[in-house]
């Protein structure tokens, strides 16, 4: 086991150097450079800021002195945000992307997990298919629709909640970006966990549990469960890894200072080291999420155990 | 036991929100994320409106765009109109409490100029005697014609007259340099707990990708006026969460307003919504240097058939103002150039369009194919959609949209070998009718249509040759006659300042170049 | 035919829906007097829905038919599903059935490449895509495909590991069929009932994701639309109006409804063969 866990944890490194290597080339690949702005820099300043980022060296070179930046725990400096690095930037918008990720993945699991409990009690009943549509729209609607409404519901019309910002330690704050980032994945676990309990719960050792008297939750939520798990956490790895590393579209919505925007403002900024720092980032997340997976799929499963 | 839970969740909640409204706190939408809040770093309107109110010009200016004395008490002009000697308060502090000195503008104009140091905005600083051969690379910032005479006393020289020079001074990239901060961080000291401001706040906390705190500075020099003890200038480039947010009570003042819910808006919070004339244009840019635009009948043509008043009735919603010309109204003395056809109606518009059109060699069975590219940006996109609409419509033009991702379209906009037809907009950095027009001289960095035209180029010197006497506005107001006439760009709309100001902002004034310090405004309890 | 008739109704009712929302998309904009970008200048801007008016379903704030757009979306929207899907299943089961079946160190390679594109976040990738290539309208499904075909590899690939262990394999192998006939004649066949439910739930999954790309601005070129730019347009005006959010929303959501509803419905019907 611990020898699994190290041995992953090692194999991580080249995929990652890989990982870190191919994005570095394919976004210098990219049309404009960090420099590009509505409106131009004379020629003198655009060469000397070239040059203070280095961008006047060859390829090559650049990639030796970043690799070497790392290697001392240095992720470069944003071109974008003038005077910060780029781990500065991550350990500023991690804590609040795992605080709302985290939450989010908490409240889609209970939700998720308590609407497929109820939906198999009788499967193909009126409750099973009013939730299953339900879940449905749930998938279907963009959050870019259904986090304004929340907010045009919550904070406009009733004035229960604010409409956005971030203070640390405020919870009023969270409610609402957690609602909307958790809403298709509570949709996302309902139906895995809801096919998934519905074919374990034919296997013939469930028919045998319920032939010895045991009561349907008991069966449900004992016998059943652990194996009706396993294609959710395969789900959860990389979606825990997506909803931890934060969602550009609820940062936008309410004005959250996660990470999810990074993502896409660096790239389209072409802020080079800080997509690369994020994307190192969420490489090793999801590689853990991977490891965690597979661990418990092990603790979940005896036959996988055994090879 | 839970209508309890209810009560003290509910009284939380109303604490929060009364909270919110009552303390002595300004909370402006601003935007974007600053890149910097270094002065002589900075570029984006949304980091020197913070720097406005961080730091603090030997000028400022009011309401009309005149200067006014800020860290400057006084100044003096030599007879020939060269010299200009500032004397600095001796009440000027920075936020530390040291003195602010000559030296320390000494400092920053050297930096501004030396291009080693990539001051975007060193330009604006090139009448000082010196200050071109600095940037250019031929002499070293030392020789900038900028003297501290002695703590008090600062001589700036000018290499020829310019109006306008004052004004410049207002700018952040002239606003002073603390020294040892910047020798100390480099290029980082402009960050929370290292930053030294002379202005009325000094910046207290810096949260990425949500808001820049400011508190008053207890040693600015007339801190006694200063009634907003706090400012908030929050991060939100989504312009429908910005809204949302004023909605609910968040923000006191918005940098921007959706298009689509103008209508709306106007209905419904007329009195919050401030729209005032801002000093910048938008329009299509046209490539002269490929064919077909090199034809001037068919720039003119594809000019023609733009209905400008209906892009700003019914796309814009009322927040532009129709622009035929390239200089919007309110440049310091200028008088706006607005063209013949501006007040023709609309049938002899189409009627000319037309027949400029066939001449140039299109007919309904030969249409002219062309690429309008724009920045993926839902505003630009709508406007290239009504513009092609109409081109379609009533020349019967088939305009390919060419929606391409930001970086891309401003390196193809740059280079110039593939584009048509381009987005674009250009907005002051001061009063001067100039400025604009600069824009469409052959051989500037931002003249993106590739125009180049002697006679233009040589009604541009001509002027600047003027100085300061009255004879200048008359050759600028040609010039932009000659420009509009050759037509290598399409004016489509004036810009228009718009915010919504919330009704216990107090003292706010429409600012041609919207600026607007927070030391001036308060709030009604 | 068959597998057809053994669907339940529901299910055939869901495919007889799909299939008349895919017509209505063909003929509704080649029928009806407005073009799918005409500007109606003389018409009102907003307008809302009346059988009377001169568009059935209103205009948006561009004066803009949007019964029209809507299909108009739709032509675009089923396009990028069906070929994004599409490619998705050709690269994905094509590679995942040659990691399965050889395993080993092949199979450790191949999978240590789909490692490290799974760590590579997908949005960094459709943007430097986008920025590379140029908002053209067929890579945008290949794009998207190139990018979603990694669950499918992983899928395949888990499902050949089990196969190629089976007896009939075995068997084939010692009547003498080369590797490349088992893997088509006995491994690919008996793929099908796992990668045919799985296509139905990527089909709305590429339409999605379409709409997350347009939502960035980066979705399809004016004047083609998509019902994922129809609906970020019309979030934008809904508190002036409603309908041109309403309209593509409902269309999707029909669709997605259909795909599920059939999509369950296969998957009924194929497993057991499949266990069997």
């Amino acid at each position: 086991m611990l020898n699994l866990v190290l041995r992953r944890l090692l194999t991580g490194i080249p995929t990652l150097l890989l990982l870190l290597t191919l994005c570095f080339f394919l976004m210098r690949l990219a049309p404009g450079g960090p420099f590009d702005r509505e409106r131009s820099l004379p020629p003198a300043v655009e060469t000397a800021l070239r040059a203070e980022y280095h961008l006047d060296e060859s390829l090559w070179q650049q990639y030796r002195r970043y690799l070497g930046g790392i290697a001392q725990g240095d992720f470069g400096p944003s071109f974008q945000y003038e005077g910060y690095r780029v781990q500065e930037l991550i350990a500023a918008g991690l804590p609040v992307s795992l605080q709302l990720g985290g939450a989010a993945l908490l409240l889609a699991l209970l939700a998720g997990g308590a609407l497929a409990v109820l939906a198999v009690r009788k499967p193909g009943g009126p409750l099973d298919r009013a939730l299953m549509s339900l879940t449905l729209l749930g998938i279907c609607l963009p959050n870019y629709v259904v986090a304004p409404l929340l907010v045009l519901l919550f904070a406009l019309t009733l004035g229960w909640l604010p409409a956005g910002g971030w203070q640390p330690g405020q919870w009023r704050d969270l409610v609402l970006p957690v609602a909307a980032l958790a809403l298709p994945q509570i949709a996302y676990i309902a139906r895995i966990l809801r096919s998934s309990l519905l074919e374990t719960l034919a296997a013939p050792y469930i028919r045998a549990a319920r032939a010895r008297g045991l009561s349907e939750s008991r069966v449900l939520l004992v016998h059943a469960i652990k194996p009706a798990l396993l294609p959710l956490i395969s789900y959860l790895g990389p979606a825990a890894a997506a909803l931890l590393t934060g969602s550009v579209v609820i940062e936008q919505v309410f004005g959250i200072p996660g990470l999810g925007r990074y993502f896409v403002q660096a790239a389209l900024n072409r802020d080079y080291t800080l997509v690369l720092g994020v994307v190192t980032l969420y490489g090793a997340l999801v590689l853990l999420c991977n490891l965690l997976v597979d661990l418990a799929y092990g603790a979940l499963d005896p036959r996988q155990r055994a090879a | 036991m839970s209508w309890r839970l209810a009560a003290v969740l509910a009284l939380l909640m109303l604490s929060g929100i009364v909270c919110a409204a009552s303390e002595n706190r300004l909370r402006i939408g601003n935007n974007a994320e600053p890149e910097s809040l270094d002065p002589q770093r900075a570029s984006s309107v949304s980091a020197l409106n913070i720097i406005r109110d961080l730091d603090e010009g030997l000028v400022q200016l009011d309401a009309q765009g005149q200067p006014q004395p800020a860290a400057a008490q006084s100044w003096q002009r030599d007879a020939s109109g060269l010299v200009y000697t500032f004397t600095l308060r001796p009440s000027a502090r920075w936020s530390d409490g040291s003195a602010l000195q000559a030296q320390d503008f000494v400092a920053a104009l050297r930096r501004a100029v030396d291009p080693r140091n990539g001051a975007p905005f060193a330009q604006l600083l090139s009448p000082i005697a010196q200050a071109e051969a600095i940037m250019a690379g031929h002499a070293t910032p030392e020789s900038l014609g900028v003297a501290a005479l002695d703590a008090q006393q600062l001589r700036i020289t000018l290499a020829r007259p310019t109006p306008q020079f004052l004004a410049l001074l207002a700018h952040p990239v002239s606003f002073p340099l603390h020294g040892p901060s910047w020798q100390r961080y480099g290029a980082g000291f402009a960050r929370a707990g290292r930053m030294l401001s002379n202005g009325a706040y000094q910046l207290r906390d810096w949260v990425v990708h949500d808001r820049i705190e400011l508190v008053r500075n207890p040693h600015y020099w007339n801190a006694g006026t200063v009634r907003i003890a706090q400012v908030s200038y929050y991060a939100i480039d989504d312009v429908d969460a910005e809204l949302k947010r004023y909605l609910a009570g968040e923000l006191d003042i918005t940098a921007q307003i959706p298009l689509v819910q103008a209508p709306q808006l106007r209905r419904e919070r007329g009195a919050e919504l401030r729209l005032a004339p801002y000093l910048g244009t938008y329009y299509l840019g046209l490539n002269v240097r490929r064919a077909p635009l090199d034809d001037p009948r068919l720039r003119r043509a594809l000019s023609l058939a733009i209905d400008r008043k209906l892009i700003v009735d019914k796309v814009m919603n009322g927040l532009a103002a129709p622009a035929a010309s390239w200089v919007p109204p309110g440049t310091a003395d200028y008088s706006p150039q607005t063209p013949d056809w501006a007040q023709w109606p609309r049938a002899q518009q189409l009627a000319e369009a037309r027949r400029l059109y066939r001449e140039a060699g299109y007919t309904s069975e030969h249409p002219l194919h062309i690429e309008l590219r724009y920045n993926q940006h839902d505003d630009h996109r709508r406007i290239a959609i009504v513009v092609a609409a109409m081109w379609k419509q009533w020349l019967g033009v088939q305009t390919q949209l060419l929606g391409e991702e930001n970086k891309v379209f401003l390196a193809n906009r740059r280079a110039g070998h593939i584009t048509q037809v381009f987005r674009a907009s250009w907005i002051a950095d001061d009063q001067d009718a100039a400025g604009f027009l600069q824009v469409l001289a052959s051989g500037n960095g931002r003249n993106d249509t590739g125009f180049a035209d002697a006679a233009y180029d040589a009604l541009l010197a001509q002027a600047a040759a003027q100085g300061e006497a009255p004879s200048r506005r008359a050759r600028l107001e040609e010039a932009e006659r000659y420009l509009l006439a050759q037509q290598p760009l399409i004016p489509l709309y004036f810009y228009l300042s718009k915010h919504l100001l919330s009704p216990r902002v107090q003292n706010w004034q429409d600012h041609v170049l919207d600026y607007h310090y927070s030391k001036d405004l308060w709030l009604a309890p | 035919m068959s597998l057809l008739r053994r669907l339940p109704r529901s299910a055939q009712l869901a495919l007889l829906l799909l299939m008349l929302l895919a017509l209505a998309a063909m003929l509704v904009p080649l029928l009806s007097p407005y073009a799918c970008d005409q500007i109606d200048f003389g018409g009102v801007w907003s307008a809302p829905p009346g059988l009377q008016a001169a568009h059935w379903l209103g205009t948006d704030s561009l004066g803009r038919d949007l019964l029209v757009r809507g299909f108009c979306g739709a032509r675009v929207s089923l396009l990028v599903g069906l070929v994004g899907t599409l490619v998705a299943l050709l690269i994905g089961v094509s590679y995942g059935a040659l990691a399965g079946y050889f395993a080993g160190r092949l199979d450790a390679l191949m999978m240590r490449v789909v490692d490290v594109l799974y760590a590579l976040p997908f949005m960094f990738l459709v943007i430097v895509l986008m920025a590379l290539f140029g908002r053209h309208f067929l890579l945008l499904f290949v794009a998207l495909g190139a990018v979603l075909w990694l669950d499918m590899a992983r899928l395949v690939r888990g499902q050949t590991l089990a196969l190629r262990e089976r007896e009939f394999v075995a068997a084939a192998r010692l009547a003498g069929l080369s590797e490349l006939q088992i893997l088509r004649r006995h491994i690919l066949p008996n793929l099908a009932g796992v990668v045919i439910v799985y296509a139905t739930l990527t089909v709305p999954q590429v339409i999605l994701v379409e709409s997350f790309i347009s939502f960035l601005g980066l979705g399809v070129q004016e004047p083609l639309t998509s019902w994922g730019v129809l609906i970020n347009d019309g979030a934008r005006e809904m508190q002036s109006s409603i309908w041109p959010l309403l309209i593509p929303c409902l269309l999707l959501l029909l669709t997605l409804l259909c795909l599920n509803l059939i999509g369950e419905a296969l998957r009924a019907a194929l497993e057991p063969q499949v266990r069997r």
